[in-house]
């Protein structure tokens, strides 16, 4: 844990990024405590008195990672006071948030402990993209193969909206290279295991570049539309010569020619060989291609004319090519294990990453194309700006009030305000059921 | 006798409630048990007859038999057994209690009732089928909450809006399987808190209690190919070169390197083990010391072992599972990737052939050879030169040592034991 990654720092502080000193000057000044328990707790109405014991938070799990990775599972805490007592005591490199259990932490050894309720959540990560990014590998990311993650934000972000209905969705960048996702809707808490294992298998393809996923015709609507989301990025960041290069030498496009019909790729590849274009116009090429082969196919209402309608089939079949292509560099890359399960844990926003020092903030995935990891605060980035700001507040003084105010206004207010109607309705059901009306 | 099933939909027309009254009366959702009085006689009878169908859908699932198709043909001419009601009725509700006294059995009953449900869901057309659903219907979908059609959802077939499936009426099985499933299961939880009172009655114990061990069926015959001795978990290193034929050394090896095998790899290569001698609780042993290299115990005794005790007859029903032969195996056991069960002449590329025949120790002439076999489909072959390779002097043609080398693993595995033992002897 000694090791942090300085890179990309677009900040101007020069020590480092983590430290023990900087974590405990993190926790004891900046830490939006009030916020994060008040978002656990579900609980509506003004700020709750902090040392007030709020329901929810007690039968919680937070999990904590201390300083040479101790693990201490079933941590609780029923109040804002409380867990900053906690997390200064026990300092924490790292911090996950579980599930809220049917009892208490202390009785988890028993055998009808069990997780209740629980975020969905997604976690995306780059690391997941070793096979199509040319820029980075591994730990390292820049704002290139950023666009992998915009296109799995846009795409998942959708899903769960249209498709799904859920309204209250929290982004977390991982404070590397990634994304997480929690779904707050009482819905999305509720589900069952089983629900998240189907829900997820909705939201994913078949990986990697090579074995695209086969999909079939017609496209279903949650695909057609991540495809008109996810081809403009292809197009501008996956083709292109700044970007990850696939159709900008030949060595890249082989790749992709090679899941065309044989004699069809080596025609593109002569004339490709031949002629100047950029890789943009040959991605243009590529699709109006395959669109000529689709509409030039003789379409018949008469069911009995078999050979035409098999023709068609075929023909339509090869359209779904520069979907399988896209899809295959582009489609999200979910690590479907952290959705599954009600118990999984997941790294807490506003914990920062030990490896980076950057703090995991909340953003929003409309503008997730502006968004720039490597522009993210380090501990050692808000340690400089609270020691150079003139606000009232430790928090005014530094960039993370960005985050904590974006999670405060777009996030919480409108999930508690959902809440407290929830409430109000099911208190005028019973009232009417009780004749009260 | 009148069926009690679900509260009625209130949109359905005239035509669709009789239609909805002949689905019912073919197809019961048991959503509530039959009354009246029976004789203890045909209790016990109705029951017999139950459990012979659904002990013969889950051996035939085990076998790898899960197309509704294919279980149709086998199961079909049984089903004839319950087409009265109220025998149907009476034999789930008391299997039901039966198999409510144990988290296994619960499981094992749920499955199969699913199973037998599907099957005959299929016989239903779409106006029968529409018998069963309360959701909205604007004429083209219907209108269900994304949490009750999970299959649907799972397997993208049904567009989804907000939270809501629409779903044609043509997938709407999966939602009618899913709808009984659930209420099967809550049923099977509440059967649990009062089996207690039920087997209490001394004349209902004997059906009650025991329910996985009531023998309903002659026994099953051991085939041949099991070996007659008995081996152990720490030989398996050893006689997974010596003895065992190409596919279960490929199993074998991959279980140690990886430290997990997936479901028909396990099937596949469990069987082959349990026909060559090895016991039970050996074999629990020797998964467990793999797999807990990756999952926790708790896991493993949970999702695993459970496997490996049912295909010896020690849970579920008790029969006992005989191994695949290798025309099962070239032809149906296929492994996807990341999987390592089949059989290696049959479904493996040359490539991958060169490369695995490279650690054998075979001369370059030997591997030429098993190449060209398996290059011209003559994959059982390509195995009994296999056999001779690994055993000089033994011909595999040879009918006194090595009959059936090429058509059974396990023929290939005691044959080699038994050419051993006669080298020792000798020497
Ligand atoms: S022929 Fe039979 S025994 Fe030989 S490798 Fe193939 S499946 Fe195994
Ligand atoms: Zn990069």
């Amino acid at each position: 844990m000694t090791e942090v990654e300085n890179n990309n720092n677009n900040n101007n502080n020069k020590g480092p990024a983590f430290s023990e000193d900087l974590l405990r000057m993190y926790y004891a000044r900046l830490f939006p405590y009030e916020l994060f328990c008040q978002w656990l707790a579900y609980e509506p109405g003004p700020s709750p008195d902090p040392t007030k014991p709020l329901e929810k938070l007690g039968t919680r799990e937070l999990c904590f990672t201390l300083k040479d990775d101790i693990y201490c599972r079933y941590q609780t805490f029923g109040c804002a006071a409380e867990l900053k007592a906690m997390m200064l005591k026990k300092m924490p490199h790292k911090i996950d948030i579980g599930a809220v259990f049917n009892s208490p932490m202390r009785d988890h050894k028993s055998p009808s402990f069990r997780a209740d309720e629980r975020e969905l959540v997604f976690d995306v990560d780059l690391s997941d993209y070793d096979d199509v990014r040319t820029c980075c590998q591994g730990a390292t990311v820049c704002r290139k193969c950023w666009q992998f993650i915009v296109a799995a934000v846009k795409v998942l972000d959708a899903i769960l909206r249209y498709d799904f209905g859920f309204d209250h969705l929290l982004w977390v960048y991982s404070g590397r290279r990634g994304v997480h996702c929690w779904v707050c809707d009482r819905v999305a808490r509720e589900l069952t295991n089983e629900a998240r294992t189907a829900l997820v298998s909705y939201c994913s393809l078949a990986r990697s570049s090579d074995h695209a996923a086969a999909l079939t015709w017609p496209l279903h609507p949650s695909l057609a539309r991540a495809f008109d989301i996810v081809e403009p990025i292809f197009a501008r960041d996956v083709v292109s010569d700044d970007g990850q290069q696939l159709l900008a030498t030949p060595e890249n496009w082989t790749k992709v020619l090679r899941r065309l019909p044989d004699d069809t790729a080596a025609l593109i590849a002569d004339h490709w060989a031949t002629r100047d274009s950029t890789p943009a116009q040959k991605w243009a090429a590529l699709k109006t291609q395959l669109r000529t082969t689709t509409t030039t196919t003789t379409t018949t209402a008469n069911a009995s004319d078999r050979s035409a309608a098999k023709k068609q089939k075929r023909a339509v079949v090869s359209d779904l090519w520069k979907y399988e292509t896209v899809f295959a560099y582009v489609y999200p890359r979910l690590d479907d294990n952290v959705s599954k399960q009600r118990n999984h844990l997941l790294k807490a926003p506003f914990a920062a990453h030990p490896k980076t020092g950057r703090v995991c903030v909340p953003f929003d995935p409309t503008i997730v194309e502006d968004f720039d990891p490597c522009a993210v605060p380090t501990l050692g980035d808000l340690a400089a700006q609270i020691d150079a700001g003139e606000a009232d507040t430790d928090l005014a003084k530094t960039d993370l009030r960005h985050a904590v105010d974006f999670f405060k206004r777009s996030f919480l207010a409108p999930l508690l305000g959902a809440v407290a109607k929830e409430r109000h309705d099911q208190r005028e059901r019973e009232a009417a059921a009780a004749g009260l009306f | 006798m009148q069926v009690n099933t679900s509260s009625s939909s209130k949109n359905s027309s005239s035509s669709a409630k009789k239609a909805k009254v002949v689905a019912k009366e073919k197809v019961s959702m048991y959503s509530s048990p039959p009354r009246g009085e029976m004789s203890l006689d045909e209790f016990e009878e109705f029951a017999v007859d139950r459990l012979v169908i659904l002990r013969m859908i889950d051996n035939l699932r085990v076998k790898g038999f899960f197309k509704t198709r294919e279980l149709q043909q086998q199961v079909g001419p049984q089903l004839r057994k319950l087409a009265d009601p109220r025998k149907d009725e009476i034999s789930h509700f008391t299997l039901r209690l039966a198999h409510s006294r144990t988290e296994e059995l619960r499981r094992w009953f749920l499955t199969q009732e699913c199973a037998l449900f599907r099957l005959r869901l299929e016989e239903l057309g779409p106006t029968e089928l529409e018998g069963f659903m309360q959701a909205p219907f604007d004429g083209e979908t219907y209108r269900i909450p994304f949490t009750e059609a999970l299959d649907l959802v799972s397997r993208r077939e049904a567009k989804l809006e907000r939270g809501v499936a629409l779903v044609r009426p043509s997938k709407v099985r999966s939602i009618i399987v899913a709808k009984f499933r659930a209420g099967v299961s809550k049923g099977l939880a509440k059967a649990s808190s009062y089996f207690g009172a039920a087997a209490a009655d001394p004349r209902l114990a004997p059906l009650l209690n025991n329910v996985e061990k009531h023998d309903v069926s002659a026994p099953t015959t051991t085939g041949d190919e099991t070996s007659g001795e008995s081996i152990t978990a720490d030989q398996l290193d050893l006689l997974s070169k010596t003895s065992m034929p190409l596919c279960m050394r490929q199993t074998h090896d991959a279980l140690r390197r990886e430290h997990k095998l997936k479901h028909w790899g396990r099937v596949q290569y469990g069987l082959f083990l349990k026909a060559a001698g090895l016991s039970m609780e050996d074999q629990v042993r020797f998964f467990e010391q793999e797999f807990t290299k990756l999952v926790p115990h708790d896991q493993f005794h949970k999702e695993y072992a459970y496997g490996i005790r049912h295909r010896y007859g020690k849970e579920g029903k008790r029969t006992d599972y005989t191994p695949y032969g290798c025309l099962k195996i070239i032809m149906d056991f296929a492994p996807g990737p990341g999987e390592f069960h089949g059989c290696p002449y049959r479904h493996y590329s040359q490539d991958h052939l060169t490369a695995l025949f490279g650690t054998l120790g075979l001369s370059p002439p030997q591997a030429a050879e098993l190449r060209q076999l398996s290059k011209s489909h003559n994959y059982q072959i390509a195995c009994q030169r296999h056999f001779e390779f690994l055993h000089p002097g033994a011909a595999a043609a040879d009918q006194e040592i090595s009959a059936g080398v090429g058509n059974h693993p396990n023929a290939f595995f005691k044959a080699s034991r038994a050419y051993y033992d006669a080298n020792n002897k000798k020497l």
